[in-house]
């Protein structure tokens, strides 16, 4: 990590430590580390918890373009609630972490609006026996139903509909939205096309639309003709070769 | 042993029993549920010659305060709740299979109530509600009725105070011949009783803990008062769920476990030896040591103390039959099959108590540290009493850490949450 990304990161630091005083930063190998116990009081439609979990936020080499990835060491959170395989809790879909931690680029945005909600969700469910705002299914169809709520459609086909004008890089706000509103895209989902569009690189959004199509359509022949497109198909024959 | 030692452990034991308990919003949930079956046993056409419409109320450790939160497999699972249906009809005009049916069909009759419907039991009814939040209920429905004037002058003679003895109820039992009798129960009286045993300190604690559970559910209630009692807890209650949670974690797979004391002897017990002890640990500690000290009645030439034998609270009779009466029925022996495999009841019972002693009273001189009674604890609590209580006040496992007052949590309003997403699959 270069000096300014430490500087910029001790600054974060201490605006997060004053908060949770019990937080601290240590440099392992070069790499910052933040741990300790993570103390708050939270509170979701009026059911207010207080909890405590031991933590280790493992902060990116580009941070803060990257957000930090989390282990909790407590042994509090079993494997099977939403973690990724190497132990990294799932705090939500890989583009809604990206979405929330741009809001605010610094450790504290991200414990509050991220960590925190999170560790909320498994103090609920160990008292009420049930998440306090739901989950994505596993997987793919997690990252499906995510994109669903952003975009606030229930079909899949008019969901990777819109997903494909990210993947391809090809917004143009005359046309129709495809969504299938008959709305100019500027005039229907065009905002929030735009508001994502730079939360991730484009080569990520391709990867998710092409993950995703062959997800739902397991034989590309079996996708609808809209959903497909000569680089689309290009691609997919680089990948099959390989 | 230093004092703050103690005071962390009865903070300890607090939060052990508050996990144990069953939360406001299922409480609730409960009462509703057995509200509604009420009113539908009371709006039921009965005999012509029943005097006045059901009386219907709770018993067991509902009524009492002293629910242990069901878990299996690590998971919240059903609660037992007892209802008793107590038709105002008169003993000689109907028959036990009859008082029996009765109640069935008057819950057949209700669509639901048919379908959620389990078989006959010995005494009961059951209907089995499965929740949405996946923790159900199932609802046990005695049917009964008063007793019958000669057997309450019965229970006067034999020094029952009659507000106590005018209580009891008669019960239909069927028996593996499935024929059916009648039975004496006083789920009323016994439940009048225990209320009188921590009547004192109820005084005391409740305006404090009626303020605290709604401070904690303000979404549930709509104003202090609105907090029931049964959600109040002493130290007896307390300790009670604590002692019930012990017993059965040291039971799994012990091979007594079919004959573990039963609840009914362990509330009997502690609420009979209960000296208005203001904290939790000083309740166990006085109950466990002077349960233990009747431990010497499994010796063929037993002996009690003196001062022990003068408590009365259980006894052994010549022919070597156990004796533990029910406090509103001297008639009714809890103890009456202790003498059967060799007393293997009553062995199971001393062996329980000595575990406990050990467990949760003598722990404290073995320790050095609140760190080292958590671990401990877990051991003979149950795993899951980490995972439950571990809400806030103390992580086990870690380095232990009590909140102390004024140590403020920073406070979050979480607003438009993500869900949570796993990788799996991918």
């Amino acid at each position: 990590m270069e000096s300014n990304g430490r500087k910029r990161l001790k600054e974060n630091f201490s605006e997060a430590h004053e908060k949770y005083t019990d937080l601290t930063l240590a440099y392992e190998k070069e790499a910052p580390i933040v741990r300790g116990d993570l103390k708050f009081t939270a509170e979701y439609e009026s059911i207010s918890l207080n909890d405590i979990y031991k933590i280790e936020i493992v902060i990116p080499v580009d941070y803060p373009n990257s957000p930090p990835l989390v282990k909790e060491t407590g042994g509090k959170i079993p494997r099977d609630f939403h973690k990724y395989p190497d132990g990294y809790l799932c705090l939500a879909a890989p583009l809604e972490v990206r979405q929330k931690f741009n809001q605010n680029k610094t450790l504290l945005g991200f414990i509050d609006s991220l960590l925190i909600p999170y560790l909320y969700s498994y103090s609920f469910l160990l008292k009420y026996n049930k998440l306090p705002y739901g989950e994505l299914s596993h997987g793919f169809e997690g990252i499906l139903e995510s994109y669903k709520g952003i975009f606030g459609v229930s079909s899949e086909i008019d969901t990777m509909s819109l997903l494909k004008v990210l993947a391809e890089d090809n917004y143009r706000g005359h046309i129709n939205c495809p969504c299938g509103s008959g709305e100019r895209l500027r005039n229907c989902h065009g905002q929030v096309l735009l508001k994502i569009k730079n939360q991730q690189s484009k080569k990520s959004f391709f990867t998710e639309y092409f993950n995703l199509l062959l997800y739902l359509f397991p034989d590309v022949k079996d996708a609808p003709r809209k959903l497909i497109s000569k680089r689309l198909l290009n691609d997919l024959k680089r990948y099959s070769t390989h | 042993m230093d004092d703050t030692v103690i005071n962390e452990y009865n903070e300890l034991l607090n939060n052990i029993s508050n996990e144990l308990d069953i939360t406001p919003i299922k409480y609730e949930q409960a009462v509703e549920r057995y509200k509604a079956v009420g009113i539908w046993l009371e709006d039921g056409v009965y005999p012509a010659d029943t005097h006045n419409s059901p009386y219907i109320y709770t018993q067991g450790s509902f009524r009492l305060g002293t629910v242990v939160r069901p878990i299996r497999e690590g998971k919240e699972s059903d609660y037992d709740i007892d209802l008793v249906c107590e038709l105002q009809i008169d003993k000689d005009t109907t028959t036990p299979r009859d008082l029996k049916m009765m109640i069935g069909d008057r819950l057949k009759a209700h669509g639901t109530y048919k379908r959620l419907l389990d078989d006959e039991g010995r005494r009961c009814w059951t209907l089995q509600y499965s929740e949405a939040d996946g923790i159900g209920f199932h609802l046990d429905i005695l049917p009964s009725l008063p007793e019958d004037r000669n057997y309450k002058s019965a229970l006067t003679m034999i020094g029952v105070p009659s507000e106590t003895a005018e209580k009891a109820i008669t019960i239909s039992h069927k028996n593996e011949a499935q024929s059916y009798a009648w039975s004496s129960s006083n789920p009323n009286g016994y439940a009048n009783w225990f209320n009188n045993r921590i009547g004192p300190i109820f005084e005391k604690v409740k305006s404090r803990a009626r303020r605290r559970i709604f401070e904690n559910n303000i979404q549930i209630f709509a104003s202090v008062d609105d907090v029931p009692d049964q959600l109040i807890k002493t130290p007896l209650q307390k300790a009670i769920q604590i002692l019930k949670c012990h017993r059965d974690m040291r039971f799994v797979g012990h091979r007594w476990e079919k004959e573990k004391p039963i609840s009914m002897i362990l509330t009997t017990l502690s609420a009979l030896l209960y000296n208005q002890e203001a904290d939790v640990f000083s309740t166990l500690q006085n109950v466990i040591s002077l349960l233990n000290a009747h431990s010497s009645l499994l010796n063929p030439r037993y002996r009690l103390e003196e001062h022990v034998a003068s408590l009365n609270i259980m006894n052994r009779l010549s022919d070597g039959t156990w004796y533990i009466p029910n406090p509103v029925n001297p008639n009714e022996n809890f103890a009456d099959r202790w003498h059967e495999n060799d007393n293997r009841r009553a062995k199971a019972f001393f062996q329980w108590v000595d575990w406990a002693h050990n467990d949760l009273v003598e722990i404290l001189t073995q320790v050095d540290s609140i760190k080292e009674i958590v671990q401990r604890l877990d051991e003979c609590l149950g795993k899951n009493i980490e995972k439950r209580a571990a809400s806030g006040h103390f992580v086990l496992g870690g380095p232990v850490i009590i909140h102390s007052k004024g140590d403020r949590a920073p406070h979050i309003e979480i607003k438009n949450p993500s869900k949570p997403w796993s990788s799996i699959g991918i």
